[in-house]
């Protein structure tokens, strides 16, 4: 009991210590630069990189542990995943998971993280604490973009040689209901309730809007050329997606599911993330070696930061609140 | 022609084997400053079905003028052939994007006991583009690729890989520039 007493208030302790700097700290994106073997480490608050920490293999696809403790990164050169610790950004682990591994994401309890390989056709569930194998999901071809829904009851895995998305229960860790979509797709979203998708189709140069509920095509949404990922802002007012060969973001109102500007960012923009409060989004430009920041409520580019050889960032990079 | 995109979806298909890699995506970027107006620059290059600006075609044949989805084949003084599909083209911009449809193999090798034909150029899903830019009376000119090497499996034979690649894009791209300033500033 005593010992219980002291492990609390010591725990309390470390607690409130830890949490000052975590509370008073601006959020940070992680920026995977593939062709520089790296990840830039940028605060928001300032816009500036302010470390950069080397991650061997050609570091692609990227997430965030739920807490924001860890951030999990595939190099798909080496098939492997990479682990970097936010407290000091080191990188504290890499391990083997599968050759062509690029999509990543976390499930909502950071127990578990999911990994998608390119070539075997295949999502890898990763034990986060071991970072073991623990099963191998077979799904469509050559899947890319995974994310979990808030509820953390769905996995979504965009297929991007068969056209499709699939939809994998995660209690039971199988592949629920498959759709086709647009041709090509390859990042997604899914909205903060929960109830819808959205997967950007690399070859047909559309967004699918796809509903939770039986997967159902709600609607089909003409952007620019090859968009590639693609991230909510202001309230999931607006859906925001790169277009990699046109160097720009199609904004999409969510509810009239209308594109209502296009907005000039850097050369073929990859991966895009939105800060919490959902006003500022970062992109990353894999040819120009930088990061553009957009204000969701201007609809303007405030700021764009040197990162490095080639940043694609695919997945989820923002960490903290 | 036909033999080529064989062998491209060979190689994809055995890529998809257990064993493979994936390549990672390269990019070149080469600039030039010309003295001579913009106008005067893109008027050398604009027309997607005119490559007479670079030094190693031959020939050029197109169809489809200056409008996205046109395609030109670009003969090359050594004998190879490059199909090329325009993805975007601005006028007033002054810019055009492209990529790579098809090639002609430059030789056979022969990697890890299996026939490989290397493409005249050592590339594989190559996308471009050129941007012309007044700076006072004078012209920049950007240049700039992104693609995979020719290999699309693992352990790339020396002719089919990143620096294979490399060394190929920089040299047209420099021997390109070069020519097209000379040419403008006549």
């Amino acid at each position: 009991m005593f010992l219980t007493h002291v492990k609390n208030a010591a725990a309390l302790a470390a607690a409130f210590f830890l949490s000052l700097p975590l509370a008073t700290a601006a959020p940070r994106a992680y920026i995977t630069n593939q062709l520089g073997d790296s990840v830039s480490v940028i605060d928001t608050a300032s816009n500036t990189v302010i470390e950069t920490i080397a991650v061997p293999g050609k570091p692609a696809g990227i997430a965030v542990a739920p807490d924001g403790s860890r951030v999990y990164v595939t190099t798909p050169e080496s098939g492997e995943l990479a682990v970097i610790d936010t407290a000091n950004n080191k990188l504290i682990a890499q391990v083997s998971v599968s050759a062509g591994a690029l999509g990543i994401t976390t499930d909502r309890t950071g127990k578990t993280i999911f990994i998608a390989d390119w070539y075997k056709n295949i999502v890898s569930v990763v034990d986060a604490e071991s970072l073991e194998v623990k099963k191998t999901i077979p799904v469509g071809q050559s899947p890319s973009g995974l994310a979990v829904s808030p509820d953390n009851r769905w996995l979504y895995v965009a297929n991007r040689l068969d056209n499709s998305v699939s939809q994998i229960d995660l209690e039971t860790l199988r592949i629920r209901n498959t759709t086709k979509v647009g041709e090509h797709p390859f990042g997604l979203t899914v909205d903060s309730r929960g109830k819808r998708i959205y997967v950007a189709n690399v070859e047909s140069d559309d967004v699918t809007v796809l509903g939770r509920d039986h997967l159902k095509r709600i609607a089909t949404v003409k952007v620019k050329m090859l968009p590639y990922a693609a991230a909510l802002a202001l309230e999931d007012r607006l859906l925001l997606v790169t277009n990699q060969d046109d160097g720009t973001v199609s904004v999409i109102d969510t509810e009239t599911l209308q594109e209502k500007a296009v907005i000039s960012v850097g050369d073929k923009p990859e991966g895009i993330d939105t800060l919490p409060g959902g006003r500022f989004v970062y992109v990353a430009n894999w040819f120009d070696d930088n990061v553009s920041v957009i204000d969701a409520l201007s609809l303007e580019v405030i700021d764009t930061i040197e990162t490095g050889g080639g940043s694609r960032a695919f997945g989820q990079f923002i960490v903290g609140d | 022609m036909k033999k080529f995109t064989l062998l491209v979806s060979a190689l994809f298909l055995f890529a998809a084997g257990a064993h493979a890699h994936g390549p990672v995506r390269q990019k070149v970027k080469q600039d030039i400053t010309i003295n001579a107006p913009a106008d005067k620059v893109w008027a050398l290059i604009k027309n997607f079905d005119d490559m007479s600006w670079l030094p190693a075609v031959a020939s050029t044949t197109g169809e489809g003028g200056n409008k996205k989805g046109a395609t030109r084949v670009l003969t090359l003084k050594d004998g190879g052939t490059i199909k090329e599909e325009l993805k975007k083209h601005d006028d007033k911009k002054m810019s055009y994007a492209y990529k790579i449809k098809d090639m002609s193999a430059a030789k056979t090798i022969t990697h890890s006991g299996q026939d490989e034909e290397v493409p005249v150029l050592p590339v594989s899903n190559y996308a471009a583009s050129i941007d012309v830019k007044a700076k006072g009376d004078k012209t920049q000119v950007i240049w700039k690729a992104g693609y995979y090497r020719a290999y699309m499996n693992n352990n790339p034979p020396a002719e089919m890989n990143e620096e294979a690649a490399n060394t190929a894009v920089n040299a047209i791209f420099k021997e390109g520039l070069e020519n097209l300033k000379a040419l403008a500033e006549k």
